[in-house]
This record gives structure tokens, C-alpha cells and sequence, in this order.
């Protein structure tokens, strides 16, 4: 467990308060970040996500047929699952982590659950019978605060990175479905990513709200709030944690309007490094190893 | 090595679930020039894929030598046509052929990705013309490499990437021309057209005549959606246009006309669309002729139950083998130097006949010879083939024999060196003492055997023991102590599987060495041997029973005969005698025991021929003789079987090697018992007690030979006895039905069968003598070589057949038979099955119809109102033998008395056999020694006896 | 008569290697800020991760040693690493199995008596799966020790073999393995020249058993050296980083 001394809290708060944060970074400004795609061979869709050199996370993604859900019998299904691994924190070990793991899950979840976020009809099979059913299983692997908002760009990232396999539905007589795969590797199809959104965190430390708070900051951060932006510029999904006070209305606007405009510029960041990626030839990562 | 490697991954997609496999590159190999290709050869060639699948036979011409064999062509191969594999490989392995292997799907220099739209095959292609490109560059000019492909765009591509490249016909008819006699087994079937010097002027188009089969993914589709059906094609032997499958599920469903049967052969693997309800038809009762190719005939008697009928859409395995046969008999104006289409006619009467082309049509007429099948085509009514070897002259005894051999599968080949390295010095000695074995030397043992037995493989001892009872020792060669596990010795055994004894010969399972020294129990020389030792009272029950591995010295080697006169004799009372007429003693009382549980005694024939040395030809047939002495050594091998099944099943519940014998079903013997009904005789068939017990009921003071009638009758119905896996089966299936033992296996004769060797194993296993080794314990192993054994004893029994066929037919050739008797084993209507006991075979007599008065319930016939003939009834006949057509000779039987010839139906004497189809066809699969141990004569029978049977008629 | 020729007469394994070669190493060192060692290893397409923190406080109270330091390991493999998902990443039997060997060949060798009252943890994360988890896991945990800058009597390097149709395998991958033949994973002190793990699950005459080890001594020895070198290098590197700052 970080802990930190009220000293240094002092220190961080009056540095955010004349707008220079211990990093260097001003309120505004979002740790640079990098993404890597396709780096685990078994899954169908990855990606590893840093914010500076420090949150790392990666995000496998891996699709496999199952029965849909019987409330949405024409659609597939999604199943996210976010693991904190003690690589980040010795206190993740065993079930340590259990409800980091909860909570972290439940908010990615809500954030891609919305229906327009991927086009889910498009994962059903046969309908009511059986449907492509996406895994997202994330792991964090060293913590240096804003996971969530890494998370939610490794997870768009990976499921742009998904290759779903093209396969073949016959009826047969007996009225049961068989399914044939393509033997072809290159035969895949793509899953619609566009509208998938990625969140903004913003912390109230003291009096001030900064965004993408390091792991210090969110030690002292009085309040948090999570804005889901997707690449039209609308909100998506908002979450408001923390451990005290509330935050007025019209700063909670303020702070919706500096986060749709952070998240439009890292959207726009992330396409262009998204798209770098895939033509790159997978052959020449080197992921881990660096 | 490992550093300087770069590696490729890649992606294959089984379900859904993504594989991924790691795939080196490598620097290291090399091209194999000086050290398996020559250094000094002219050419190296590298064949495509379609040239090795078509070509094998050229390939395996001695004349072919220094092949690049890339290891995506050796992939393709192994994915597509397992047999041609296997030739493939023996071809590398062998030395002065020169093949190397380039494993060039490994090295860096020559592996090749598949490109996005690239399908699979182009991508072979490919890596084909880089690996050849390769070849090219580090060979330099000075060593041609030459690329055969017959696929027009890929050689089309290879003359633009400039590789030197040929079709296989360019090259036999070019490069090759100081050896004309590859032309013989060259495969033009995918000749490219320009290349085509005969076939275009012969092949006339004659209009499609078959259906085209369907694609590969619509067969697949079909199949899934239960459109069609898949199953084994198996013609019917008497009908070459009449065929069916039996799905795995489901039905059997008839295949009627040689277009609906679609150019499937005999055995292969078919998808079957059922034809509409209205076109459902019968199975044909009668024989078509020879051959010709007839529509689904119309003017078949269509009586019985219309099944389900369908036609072939495609092949998904084709069964295609090598068949052995002759050039049609009719062939005009045979010559030789000049390039003839010919008719070849298998021997195999359930393969249709084969079109070749050969320039030694002359040569080949009355030859045996070897041909395979390259293609059939839509146009062609025949398929096309090519010729592989001459075996030698027809009727010729040696050379049919061998072709009974290669129809039967059965590997007669000698034994390769390195099989013959892992025997022992043919000086070999008993070592005494030796670990784990018990010194049993001072035990007075004796071996009871045919006359002239060169393989004993069991012996016996008995002695009073102090307490009053009695020890009872059976001794089995120790096998297992020279056939080491997973040696070459053993795999060639585990393939073999039997020895197998033809009427003229004996293809041996082990080395001569083996069986006929150094494991044959042989008297006065200390052998290695396995011992079951039981203790036994006063009323032979067993006391206690336990098993070792033991050193033996047999004092005498007795025959049957030999022994029962020692029995016999009053005048002797000493050690010997002794001990033969406790075992006598015993083995009766251990016999009727079993026959009280209900272990069958039924009947087969079986006759002997005395061969003349010379012409190999049979001069004499007789009955074989039993004495009392084959029952007893008999009785102690069963009941050392029954031991060792019982020791190996508690100490390996699931690995256990058994003999089962299933019960039959009970509709088996629904016609015997309404043929027996007309003739008064009832049979109780609810359990092999009350079937023995109604089979010993049998009034028989009309005829005595009616009761060993009945049970070779009997004896058709039974199932055939299969070797299992105890881990593989319910407890139910271990149970001998024959011998009413709950449980049985093979120990007693590891020289001559390979399940005893299993079981010498297993039982050493279970007192510790021997590691229970990775190959006995894998069940999937254990049940590949199972099902192997099955399949070779039923091809041994299958060839064993034949060759007493072979040899009735070469008897009865020489000489005519005017008057034997002969009984009515069954009145059809319009015919006779009849039994000849002299010589212990069965024909048939067809009469004809409209003369003849048929009482179908009764099943008797009357002919002019007065001569009534029924079954069971004796007749005389007359026996010969007739040409028939394509060099099968036909035993011909008409009845002289009573004297029905105006009945007969002479006219197709000369062509065909006769009767009804199917069913009689099925009944000669059975007909003898159906089960393989219940055997049979007289009223002994069981299962060690058969063994003993055979060997005494073979190796006099 | 198994379908797949896992060794083909030409001497080569079904994925390029002949008999006596490991898999193609790479490696790298502190990946993680948290950890006080961390390493990613991988050998063909197994990759782990391991992380290492400590000498640190004893968390469980009571489990501390007044002569020493504990040995605290984590095994999990992540849902994604294996060919079909795995349902859950931890606390399955093998997870902990594997948890357990690897602690007790750590506390072997690392100078545990030099921290007394201390934990050490070595947590290690299987990214992707395909054979020989359980030894790549030790070499992580090796190099993320040396990371860490704890103390150990040697190097630890493991390496599996194996045997299929009679013979011997170093460094079976995932097919191999499955192959139903003996596995056996070793791991050895190359310096010292002595074996600290050793399992076996099958039954194996002697002779194949001295076959399968020696297999498995020479996979370790290689495995050694390649991550030596690079060892080296990567000190070299940090030498000179410090001779610049200087």
C-alpha cells in the first residue's frame, strides 16, 4: 500500500493549486501514452497500454461461440473482466484484489455495454441459438494511477485489433446448426470500433480539478468523476466516485466540457496510433521485450 | 545453430479456437548432395505433389534415382493417400535409391508464407518452384535440376521463374529413353495435352457416361445436412452392378447399376444420395454376366422387401490397391513393341475390369500380373490403370498362391536385415541358472505334436504329488525373452500378426531361426520357456495354479500317434506312460466339465492334400484323422488359456489382451432352423448348453452323417472370435461363447500369433519379470494393434481358404469324378446347395425352375412328379472342373443320382457358378472355422485344437 | 502410430528443432515501477511475467522466521494465455501446485538467512501458454530475483524434456506435451552442477530416464548461457550508464 505523508500531500496540492503538478505536467494535461496491439498470439485482438512509462495494462481479447443471452437472443454477447495483477501492488495477491477487480470490471462493462457502442447484432450467429461471444479480459500489470482511463484505451484498442474468425452456418434437416470455419488465417472479419468511447478522468485535489491523476494525486483527490467520450464528441457514460465532498453543478459542467474536449484530441491521437499499428508488420513487435 | 535462426509464426484456425505454433527456420540443411543424392548424377529431380501421388510406380523403378523429395510435397502426400506415403518413405529409406528428403518448409532460404488469396495449393506450388530455385543456385549449372510438375500453370509459372521443368511424360519419354520399360508404368491419366501421343487418337469422347462426383465441401455439406450418406462401398461378388453401403446409423442402402455405383471400387469410402421412395428396389437374386455392363437391370426377379436404394455422388477414401489378375482372355491380336490399349481382369470378382496400356501385351497373355488403378473418368466405362509387375504363369500353383498372398494382404516378403540383427547367435545357448527363471530341467516334460512339427511350442509334465494330488505343468516357448518390445522384430511380428499356413506353404510371423530352433521346445536341449503349473485333485479340480518363467528340458518329442500307442500299450508302465495316461485321464474329466457348461462341439471340414513334390500339385484329399491325444494336449491349452486370461484381466482390469466370442444373434439361425424343422430336427438355441444338448439329441441312425451335417451348419452361425481389449469393452463381451468360458485369451502359441506375445508380456508384467512398459500400457496402442490382429486373422482365414480352393480346384482339374456322394445341405428353388464329405466342400447345383416343383415352406423339390429331393438327403454327383471365362477355373457338380440332367441348367456351365446372390455369398465368408477356435471335427472341437489341426495337415 | 509425426525421420521436431535444441530465448529486466525486481521472459510462444518485491514486512502475522527470511510465490496464468479462455486465472490446483515447487526451489537458493524477519514475494504472471509454464516460471523468477538485486547461491535455470516415440525431446511446447509421453521439468544450479527441482509423472525404464535428464541438463545449460550473456550485456549497459552520469 503507497502511503503518503501529510507533507507531501501539502506539497502536491499547493503545486496543483499554482498549476504545476509534481511531474511537470499542468492540470490539463494528459500523460503521453503508447499503444501496442497484437501482442499475444493466442487471442483474437490485444493491446498493451502505458500511460507515461508507468500505468501499464493489457487487454486480451478473445471471441468464441456460446449461447446468447436469452433477453438479447439476437445479439452476441460481451463478458469483461478486468484482473489486478500483483505485479502492480504486492496487496493484489491472492484475493487481494477482488474488489478492485469488481469495480474496475463493473464500470468497463457499463461503459461497452451501451448498445450503440459495437454493432452486436452483427455477433449473432443463429438467433436464440448460438452467437459470438467477446471476451475482454484486462490485466493490469504495474499501477501508477488512472486505470480506469487505460483501461478503457487498451480495451478500445484490442477490439480494434480483433480478428474474428469468418465461419459458415448451414441448417441442417434436423434443424440444428453447423458451422464451418474458414481454413484461410487472413479470412477474418472486423468488429465496428468507431463509436466505442474511451473515458476522461478528472480528480478534484483541494480546491482545483486536474485530469489524469498520477497515483500520488489520487491519494489526496477529494472527488473523482469518469466521462465516457466517443468520437462524436458525446457523452457516453459519467461516473462520479471519491471519498468526500461534492462538487457544485456548474464546475461538475466545466469539467464535462474540458473532458469532451481532452477526449476528442486523445480519440484522435489514439485512431492515428491504432492505424500505424495494424500496418505494421507483426512480425517486427516486440512487445515485453523491448 | 540456434541463435542464427529467425522464426515464423503461424496461425492456424482449428474451431474457433486460435493455435498458434511456433515454426524455425533453419540454416543448417543441407542439400544432400554427397551424402544421399550422389555427387556424379546427371539430374536431380524434384517431383510436384501430383506426380508422387500418380507416379509412385515410376518412382519406385530402380531406374529412378537422386529425387529431391521437398517436404511439402511429403506433406501433401502423407494428407492425401496414407499407402503412397508409406511407399514414399520406403523409397527414402532405401540406399541405392538416392531419395532425399529437403526439408524445405524449415529452411530459411526456402520457406514461404502463404500470401492473403493465396489458396493453399498455390502456396505449395510455390514453395515447390523456390525450393527448386534454391536447388538451382547452390547446385550451379554444372548439376541440373529438373522440377516435374504436370499442373500446366505451375510449370507455366516455373519456365518464367526459369527453372528447368518437365512433365513426367517428357521426361520418361525423353530423358528417360534408354529405359523404355518405365513406359509400362507410366500414369498418363493427367497428361497434358500436347504431350499426349497415344491417348489422343484412342480415347474417343464418348459421351459422359457417369455422373461427375461432387466437390469435396459439397460432399461435406451434404453429409452434415444428412443429405447424403456416407459408408463402405462393398460390391457384391457375384454382381459386379449391384453394390451397398452400411452407414454407421441407419440402414443398409442397395447400390444398383454400374452408373449409380459411379466408378466407386470395392471398399471405398462413398457419399450416397437415397433415390426417390418409388425407384426403392430389391437386391438381385441372380447372377449377372461376367462384366457386362448393364443398366440397372429391370428384369430382375424383384421378390422380398424393396430397401432402401441410392447412388453414388463422390469418393471421400478410395480403397484403390494393387490387384492381381490377367489381360482379358479375349484380348485380339495380342503383340508386343506396339503400344496396346488393353483389358485387364482382376481375380478380385467384386473389381471391375482395367484398361491399360502396355507394349507387352504378348509377353503378359497368360500371365499373372500385378496392376493399379491411376483414374476412372466420367467418359470412360472402365477405369484406367497401369501394369507393375508379372507374378508369373496362370494355374501355375506357386504363382497363384502368391496371389492369394497379395490379395489377401498378407506380407510374405523375407525378413529385412534389420529384423534379422535383433536375432540372437544362432549358436545360442540356454544359460543356467538364469534370474527370475525356475530350473524345471529335472521335470520329466514331453511335447505331443503333429509328425514332422518343427515349432513346438508347448510341452507338458505331470506328476503325483505327495499329498495324493497331482501337478500338471503346460510349458509355452518364452517368445518374449528373444522378441524384445519395440524392437524392428517386433513391430514385423506385431504387422504380421499370424503365421500363416496355405495348403503349399507357411508364411512364418518370426524368423526360421525362432520358430523352428532356438524357441521350439525341442527334447534333450535346454529351453526357455513359460510355465503354467496348476496343482489338481483326484477329480482334476483345480487346487492352486501359479506362472513362471522356467528352463525346461523336454525328454521326448512325441507325435499324436506315437503317444496314444504308448497309452495303449498294456506292456508299459513306466514314466512315460504314466504320465500320458493321467493327462488322458485328466483331461477327460476336465473335458466333460466343460462340455457340461455348454461349450460347443461343432464340425468343419477340412481336408488334407497330399502334394506331389514336383509339380506341386495335390494328388490325393483325405480327411484328417483325430486322435484321443490331440484332445488331451488340447484340453490343457485351453485350460492354460482360461488361467492366464483370468491372472492377466485381475492384475490389468484394463489392459488385458482377451478372446471374446460374442453369442450369436438369434435371427443367425432362423433359416438353419426352418431347414432343420423339414427334416425333424429340433435345435434349442437359447443358450450353447441347450444348443450342445439338442445337437447331441440328434437322431442320426438314418444317417450318421447328418449329426456332423448339423454342426457344420451350426457352425455358420456363429460370430467370428475377436481378440479385445478388456479396458475397451463391458464385462459381458469377455465371454467365450464357443467354450462357455467367461473368460479366454491366446497364450499357449507366441511362435505362430502375436496376441500370445501380448499376453507373454502382460503375464510377466504381473509377477514382476518385466517393466510394464509405456507400449503396454498405452490402451490406444493396444487397441490399433488389436483391431490389426483381427484383421489379419480373418484375412489369414480368408487366404487359407482360397488356397484349399485353389488347390480343390487344381486336385479336381486333373481328374473327373464320376459318381461321390454328396448330401442336400438346402433346396432353393431353383437349386441345390449340396456337401461333398469326401472332400469337404460345398457347391451348388442349379435346376431349372419350370422343371421342377418348389415347396417353399417344406423346402423340397419334386421333379417329374416322382424324384422328390430334401434336404439332408444323399445324392451322387459328378465332379470336374470347367474353364470359365478370364482364367477362373469353375468346379462344375451335377447330380448323376437320381439322375435329374434333364433338370440341370447346363447353359451357363461354362461361365459362372451359381445361386442366388448375396446370401450365398455371404454364407462362404463363413464357412469354415468361423469363430477360429471353435473348429472343428468330429465331435472334438475348441480352440487350441485348431491351431494343432492345421499345423498337422501343413507340415506333413 | 500416433498421427502426428512429432519427429520426423529427417530429425526434426514438428516445429523446426531437432531433438536437442530449446526454443528461441529472449528476456528483458525491470518492467514494473511498483516491483522491486521484475522480468519478462520468453521462451518460443511461452511468455511470463515476474515481479518480485521484498525483503519486505512479513504481511501475515506469525508466519515471520527469526532466522530468516520467507519465501511468499503467486503462479496465475492470465485468462487469455492458453488456446481455449481459461474460466479463471487463479487458485485452480495446478496454479497452486505450481505456486508451492516454485517456492520451495527458491527458498533453496536464495541466502534467505541474510534477512531474517523479512518476506520475499516472487509473483509470476503466464501471459501465454505453450508448454513448459512451469519452468519459464522459474527463469522469470531467476532473472526478476537478480533484478531485484537479492542474493542467491546461483543461477536458476529449469528446462523441461520429455520423450515421445522413444525419443528423447529437451523443451517440449504445448503439442509435444500433450503427446501423453513423460515430462519431466528440471532445474538446476549451473555453477554449483546440482538439481534443485526434479518431477516425473510417468513410468520410465532407467535407461530412458538417463536419457530424458541428460536432455533435460543439456536444455538448462543452454538456456543458461543464452540468459548469462545477456545478463552481462545488460550489466555492461547499466556500468556505463553510471560511469556517464559520473
Amino acid at each position: 500500500m503507497i502511503k503518503i505523508s501529510p507533507s507531501e500531500k501539502q506539497f502536491l496540492i499547493d503545486g496543483i493549486k499554482q498549476n504545476m503538478r509534481t511531474d511537470g505536467r499542468s492540470r490539463l494535461d494528459y500523460r503521453a501514452f503508447t499503444v501496442e496491439t497484437g501482442l499475444v498470439a493466442q487471442t483474437n485482438g490485444s493491446a498493451r497500454v502505458k500511460l507515461a512509462n508507468n500505468t501499464d495494462v493489457l487487454v486480451g481479447v478473445k471471441v468464441e461461440i456460446g449461447d446468447p443471452d436469452p433477453d438479447f437472443p439476437d445479439q452476441g454477447r460481451l463478458e469483461v473482466r478486468v484482473e489486478c495483477s500483483p505485479s502492480a501492488s504486492p496487496e493484489f495477491e491472492g484475493r487481494g484484489a477482488e474488489e478492485m477487480n469488481a469495480i474496475l470490471s463493473a464500470m468497463l462493462r457499463n461503459m461497452l455495454q451501451n448498445a450503440r457502442t459495437v454493432d452486436w447484432a452483427s455477433l449473432c450467429i443463429s438467433p436464440g441459438k448460438q452467437c459470438w461471444i467477446v471476451y475482454v479480459d484486462c490485466l493490469v500489470l504495474d499501477s501508477a494511477g488512472n486505470l480506469f482511463d487505460a483501461l478503457s484505451i487498451a480495451t478500445k484498442s484490442a477490439l480494434f485489433n480483433t480478428k474474428v474468425p469468418k465461419i459458415e452456418v448451414m441448417e441442417t434437416s434436423s434443424g440444428q446448426t453447423e458451422i464451418e470455419v474458414s481454413d484461410d488465417p487472413s479470412d477474418f472479419t472486423r468488429l465496428s470500433t468507431a463509436s466505442i468511447p474511451i473515458s476522461v478522468t478528472l480528480a478534484k485535489v483541494g480546491s482545483r480539478y486536474i485530469v489524469d491523476p498520477t497515483i500520488e494525486e489520487e491519494l489526496c483527490m477529494e472527488s473523482r468523476v469518469t466521462i465516457a467520450i466517443n468520437s462524436k464528441g458525446n457523452i457516453c457514460s459519467i461516473q462520479k466516485g471519491g471519498v468526500s465532498s461534492g462538487i457544485n453543478p456548474s464546475e461538475f459542467n466545466k469539467m464535462l466540457q474540458h473532458a469532451r474536449k481532452i477526449g476528442l484530441v486523445l480519440l484522435k491521437e489514439l485512431d492515428a496510433l491504432l492505424d500505424k499499428e495494424e500496418n505494421n508488420d507483426t512480425s517486427t513487435k516486440i512487445g515485453f521485450a523491448r | 545453430m540456434l541463435k542464427s535462426k529467425t522464426f515464423v509464426k503461424r496461425t492456424k484456425k482449428g474451431n474457433v479456437v486460435k493455435v498458434v505454433k511456433e515454426h524455425y527456420l533453419r540454416d543448417d540443411i543441407g542439400t544432400g548432395v554427397g551424402t544421399v543424392l550422389q555427387a556424379g548424377a546427371e539430374c536431380y529431380v524434384i517431383p510436384d505433389t501430383n506426380v508422387i501421388l500418380h507416379q509412385i510406380t515410376v518412382m519406385e523403378n530402380p531406374v529412378i534415382t537422386n529425387v529431391i523429395v521437398l517436404q511439402t510435397v511429403l506433406d501433401e502426400v502423407k494428407n492425401q493417400n496414407a499407402s503412397i506415403y508409406n511407399r514414399l518413405r520406403a523409397l527414402v529409406g532405401m540406399q541405392n535409391k538416392h531419395f532425399y528428403v529437403f526439408s524445405n518448409e524449415h529452411h530459411k532460404e526456402t520457406y514461404v508464407e502463404r500470401i492473403a488469396s493465396e489458396s493453399p495449393n498455390d502456396r505449395n506450388d510455390r514453395a515447390i518452384r523456390v525450393a527448386a530455385l534454391w536447388y538451382m543456385r547452390k547446385l550451379s549449372e554444372s548439376k541440373p535440376v529438373l522440377l516435374l510438375t504436370n499442373d500446366r500453370a505451375n510449370m507455366e509459372k516455373a519456365k518464367f521463374e526459369e527453372i528447368n521443368v518437365k512433365t513426367i511424360q517428357q521426361y520418361v519419354r525423353n530423358d528417360m529413353k534408354q529405359h523404355p520399360q518405365l513406359l509400362e508404368f507410366l500414369n498418363n491419366s493427367d497428361e497434358l495435352e500436347e504431350d499426349a501421343e497415344v491417348n489422343k487418337s484412342q480415347r474417343k469422347t464418348k459421351g459422359v457416361l457417369f455422373q461427375e462426383h461432387k466437390s469435396e465441401a459439397e460432399i461435406r455439406r451434404g453429409l452434415l445436412s444428412k443429405t447424403y450418406i456416407t459408408g463402405k462401398l462393398i460390391v457384391n461378388r457375384n454382381n459386379i452392378n449391384e453394390a451397398t453401403i452400411t452407414p454407421d446409423h441407419g440402414d443398409k442402402i442397395l447400390i444398383k447399376g454400374f452408373e449409380n455405383i459411379n466408378r466407386a471400387i470395392n471398399g471405398d469410402i462413398v457419399a450416397v444420395e437415397l433415390l426417390p421412395r418409388d425407384q426403392w428396389t430389391t437386391p438381385s437374386t441372380r447372377i449377372a454376366q461376367e462384366q457386362s455392363v448393364s443398366s440397372s437391370s429391370k428384369d430382375d426377379h424383384e421378390v422380398g422387401d424393396k430397401i432402401p436404394t441410392g447412388r453414388v455422388v463422390g469418393i471421400t477414401k478410395k480403397n484403390w490397391r494393387m490387384y492381381c489378375g490377367s489381360l482379358d482372355e479375349s484380348t485380339n491380336d495380342p503383340k508386343d513393341g506396339l503400344v496396346m490399349r488393353v483389358l485387364f481382369s482382376p481375380v478380385d470378382r467384386s473389381i471391375p475390369k482395367i484398361r491399360i496400356s502396355t507394349r507387352q501385351c504378348l509377353s503378359l497373355m497368360n500371365k499373372r500380373i500385378t496392376v493399379s488403378i491411376d483414374e476412372w473418368k466420367s467418359d470412360s466405362k472402365f477405369p484406367d490403370g497401369h501394369y507393375m509387375s508379372t507374378l508369373g504363369d496362370i494355374y501355375n500353383t506357386d504363382v497363384e498362391s502368391r496371389v492369394i498372398l497379395l490379395e489377401h494382404d498378407i506380407p510374405h516378403y523375407t525378413f529385412s536385415e534389420n529384423i534379422l540383427n535383433c536375432l540372437p547367435q544362432e549358436d545360442w545357448k540356454a544359460t543356467v541358472p538364469a534370474p527370475n527363471r525356475v530350473d524345471l530341467r529335472d521335470e520329466y516334460v514331453m511335447s505331443v505334436d503333429p509328425p514332422g512339427c518343427t515349432d513346438i511350442d508347448d510341452a507338458l509334465h505331470c506328476k503325483p504329488l505327495p499329498n495324493g494330488n497331482y501337478q500338471i505343468g503346460v510349458h509355452i516357448a518364452d517368445v518374449t525373452h528373444f522378441v524384445h518390445e519395440g524392437s524392428p522384430l517386433d513391430d514385423e511380428a506385431a504387422k504380421r500378426g499370424t503365421t500363416v499356413y496355405l495348403v503349399d506353404r507357411r508364411i512364418e510371423m518370426l524368423p526360421k531361426l525362432l520358430t523352428n530352433n532356438l524357441c521350439s521346445l525341442v527334447s534333450d536341449v535346454d529351453r526357455y520357456a513359460f510355465s503354467v503349473i496348476w496343482e489338481v485333485d483326484q477329480d482334476a479340480q483345480i487346487i492352486d495354479v501359479r506362472f513362471c518363467k522356467s528352463v525346461i528340458r523336454s525328454r521326448h518329442s512325441l507325435t499324436y500317434e506315437q503317444a496314444q500307442n504308448i497309452i495303449d500299450d498294456t506292456n508299459r508302465d513306466d514314466l512315460p506312460a504314466q504320465a500320458l495316461r493321467n493327462l488322458l485321464k485328466f483331461s477327460k474329466l476336465i473335458k466333460n466339465r466343460r462340455r457340461e457348461a455348454g461349450s460347443l462341439s461343432l464340425a468343419s471340414p477340412q481336408v488334407k492334400f497330399d502334394i506331389d513334390r514336383e509339380s506341386m500339385n495335390p494328388t490325393d484329399v483325405e480327411m484328417y484323422q483325430m486322435r484321443e491325444t490331440n484332445s488331451l494336449v488340447e484340453e490343457y491349452m485351453l485350460l492354460a488359456n482360461v488361467s492366464v486370461a483370468k491372472k492377466i484381466l485381475h492384475e490389468f482390469p484394463t489392459l488385458a489382451c482377451l478372446r471374446g466370442h460374442p453369442r450369436p444373434a438369434p435371427e443367425k439361425f432362423d433359416q438353419l432352423l426352418k431347414t432343420l424343422s423339414t427334416v425333424d430336427v429340433q435345435l434349442d438355441t437359447t443358450s450353447s448348453k441347450a444348443l450342445n444338448d439338442s445337437l447331441n439329441a440328434i437322431d442320426h441312425s438314418a444317417d450318421e452323417y447328418v449329426d456332423t451335417l448339423v454342426r457344420i451348419l451350426v457352425t455358420r452361425c456363429m460370430e467370428q472370435a475377436i481378440y479385445l481389449v478388456s479396458g475397451d469393452h463391458e464385462p459381458d463381451a469377455y465371454v467365450h461363447y464357443g467354450l462357455a468360458a467367461p473368460l479366454y485369451t491366446h497364450f499357449t502359441s507366441p511362435i505362430r500369433r502375436y496376441a500370445d506375445v501380448i499376453v507373454h508380456r502382460l503375464l510377466a508384467c504381473s509377477l514382476g519379470l518385466y517393466p510394464l512398459s509405456k507400449r503396454l500400457t498405452d490402451r490406444e496402442l493396444a487397441r490399433t494393434i488389436v483391431d490389426g490382429l483381427n484383421k489379419r486373422n480373418r484375412m489369414a482365414q480368408y487366404s487359407e481358404r482360397a488356397s484349399v480352393e485353389l488347390y480343390t480346384n487344381t486336385f479336381f482339374a486333373n481328374r473327373l469324378v464320376e459318381c461321390e456322394d454328396a448330401y442336400v445341405v438346402r433346396v432353393r428353388s431353383n437349386g441345390l446347395i449340396l456337401f461333398v464329405p469326401r472332400y469337404g466342400f460345398e457347391h451348388n447345383v442349379k435346376i431349372l425352375e419350370e422343371s421342377c416343383q418348389y415347396d417353399d415352406a417344406g423346402e423340397y423339390m419334386v421333379l417329374r412328379d416322382t424324384i422328390k429331393i430334401k434336404t439332408f438327403q444323399r445324392v451322387g454327383v459328378k465332379i470336374f472342373v470347367n474353364r470359365g471365362k478370364n482364367y477362373r477355373r469353375r468346379l462344375v457338380m451335377q447330380v448323376v443320382e437320381p439322375d435329374i440332367m434333364f433338370a440341370m441348367d447346363t447353359k451357363d456351365l461354362t461361365a459362372n457358378m451359381l445361386m442366388s446372390g448375396t446370401d450365398d455369398d455371404k454364407r462362404k465368408e463363413d464357412v469354415t472355422d468361423v469363430t477360429g477356435d471353435v473348429t472343428l471335427f468330429e465331435k472334438s472341437s475348441d480352440a487350441a485344437s485348431e491351431p494343432k489341426n492345421k499345423k498337422k495337415k501343413r507340415t506333413k | 502410430m500416433s498421427k502426428i509425426e512429432f519427429i520426423s525421420p529427417e530429425g526434426l521436431r514438428v516445429d523446426g528443432r531437432r531433438p536437442q535444441e530449446v526454443r528461441k530465448i529472449n528476456y528483458r529486466l525491470n518492467l514494473f515501477s511498483r516491483a522491486d525486481g521484475s522480468a519478462y521472459y520468453e521462451q518460443g510462444n511461452t511468455r511470463v511475467l515476474a515481479a518480485v518485491y521484498g525483503p519486505r514486512q512479513v504481511t501475515r502475522r506469525g508466519a515471520s522466521k527469526h532466522d530468516r527470511a520467507i519465501i511468499n510465490c503467486e503462479y496465475s496464468m492470465a485468462t487469455f494465455s492458453t488456446g481455449e479462455r481459461r474460466k479463471s486465472a487463479k487458485r485452480d490446483r495446478r496454479s497452486t501446485e505450481i505456486s508451492v515447487v516454485i517456492r520451495q526451489t527458491f527458498e533453496s537458493v536464495i541466502l534467505t538467512h541474510l534477512y531474517p524477519r523479512t518476506q520475499i514475494d516472487i509473483f509470476m504472471q503466464v501471459l501465454q501458454a505453450d508448454g513448459g509454464t512451469r519452468c519459464a516460471c522459474i527463469n522469470a523468477a531467476s532473472l526478476a530475483l537478480i533484478d531485484a538485486g537479492i542474493p542467491m547461491r546461483d543461477f536458476v535455470v529449469s528446462c523441461a524434456a520429455g520423450m515421445i516415440d522413444g525419443v528423447a525431446l529437451t523443451d517440449l511446447n504445448y503439442i509435444e506435451d500433450s503427446a501423453g509421453g513423460p515430462d519431466l521439468p528440471l532445474a538446476i544450479l549451473p555453477k554449483q552442477n546440482k538439481i534443485c527441482l526434479l518431477q516425473m509423472d510417468s513410468k520410465l525404464t532407467i535407461e530412458q530416464y538417463e536419457e530424458v535428464m541428460q536432455m533435460a541438463v543439456e536444455g538448462c545449460k543452454q538456456i543458461h548461457a543464452v540468459l548469462d550473456a545477456k545478463l552481462k550485456d545488460v550489466t555492461d549497459q547499466l556500468v556505463n550508464k553510471r560511469k556517464t552520469l559520473l
